[in-house]
């Protein structure tokens, strides 16, 4: 179980997106081990209308190639590494807006396998 | 004297010898695939939902001192299966791959450019591939990965395997996480 917050805002050209992730697991049921997770994201326009670049994220064997593209309702972030095998994993959130807030589809595919899916939804709390 | 130009030959041996083991290590490994394959696969189209027949052609060379040059082509036949009606379609792509300096399996594509032309980098967000290789015992396996147009990412991968008479290859399309083309075939070496 995760719980999830997102913020997406302006940011120059572009805009950003930050996400945190609580995850509650191990320990003791009644009062389990809590991590939490917040990563950010700067994006800027690139030439292409539905494509933005994600900012310093350019290097497919470090932090890994990353951008954001559009489509209708629903936004998603690319995130590509090669691994130390030679391999490659993308990482792809797809956010969609909904009545009430968002859907969050996550999806991890290494060497044409899908390795992790998760699915959630997200209420919008502010602007 | 003749003690110190002796130690002198031998250090300059010995470093010589600590310069070049990566870049032997990848020459020994490019060296089995070196050669001419020709052969055919079939490949199913998830989207189309049909079956291809294709002609393929691969060309492995050396390039420089430890990378490669690859360099195939494929005739997609057409709907008869033969290679006469208007809708055979002929695909060439090739690369010059260099090893990555801290890791011994890995190639990249060096960048196009030669003495009078400024070198340049595949940019994925102007439309190009980026390309990459590595090699796991007898197989090569080459990855393509560019922004579709839609935003999405497409990724193509071909593992070649080396046989007896040739070389194994499967042909993998990837349209986000789905699977769209699926290819087998079998090459033999060629002189």
């Amino acid at each position: 179980m995760r719980d999830l917050d997102v913020k997406i805002g302006p940011e120059g050209d572009g805009f950003y997106v930050e996400w945190s992730s609580v995850i509650r697991s191990g320990g003791d049921p009644r009062n389990p081990d809590v991590r939490r997770r917040t990563q950010r994201m700067s994006f800027k326009a690139s030439a292409r209308a539905n494509v933005f670049d994600a900012v310093g994220q350019q290097d497919p064997r470090g932090d890994g190639l990353a951008w954001a593209s559009f489509a209708g309702q629903t936004m998603s972030i690319h995130v590509m590494r090669i691994t130390d095998a030679g391999g490659y994993v993308v990482q792809t959130y797809d956010r969609t807006l909904e009545g009430t807030g968002m859907r969050l589809k996550f999806v991890n595919v290494a060497d044409g396998e899908p390795q992790r899916e998760v699915d959630a939804r997200l209420v919008k709390v502010g602007n | 004297m003749s003690f110190r130009v002796r130690a002198s030959a031998v250090a300059i041996v010995g470093l010589l010898i600590l310069a070049t083991p990566g870049a032997r290590a990848e020459d020994e490994m490019v060296k089995p695939f070196v050669g001419n394959y020709v052969g055919s696969g079939t490949a199913e189209n998830m989207a189309a939902k049909n079956r291809e027949v294709r002609d393929l052609d691969v060309s492995i060379t050396p390039f420089k001192d430890d990378g490669f040059t690859i360099k195939w082509i494929t005739v997609i036949r057409d709907e008869a299966g033969a290679r006469t009606d208007p809708d055979v379609k002929r695909r060439l792509v090739s690369g010059h791959l260099m090893p990555v300096e801290d890791k011994e399996n890995l190639f990249v594509l060096a960048p196009d450019g030669g003495l009078f032309q400024k070198s340049e980098t595949p940019d994925l967000l102007k439309g190009d591939a980026v390309r990459w290789a590595s090699i796991d015992g007898s197989s090569m396996i080459v990855y393509s990965l560019a922004i579709g147009a839609a935003g999405g990412s497409e990724l193509q991968v071909y593992r070649r395997t080396l046989t007896e008479k040739g070389m194994d290859v499967v042909f993998v399309r990837l349209k986000d996480e789905a699977v769209v083309v699926r290819m087998t075939g079998q090459l033999v070496r060629t002189n």
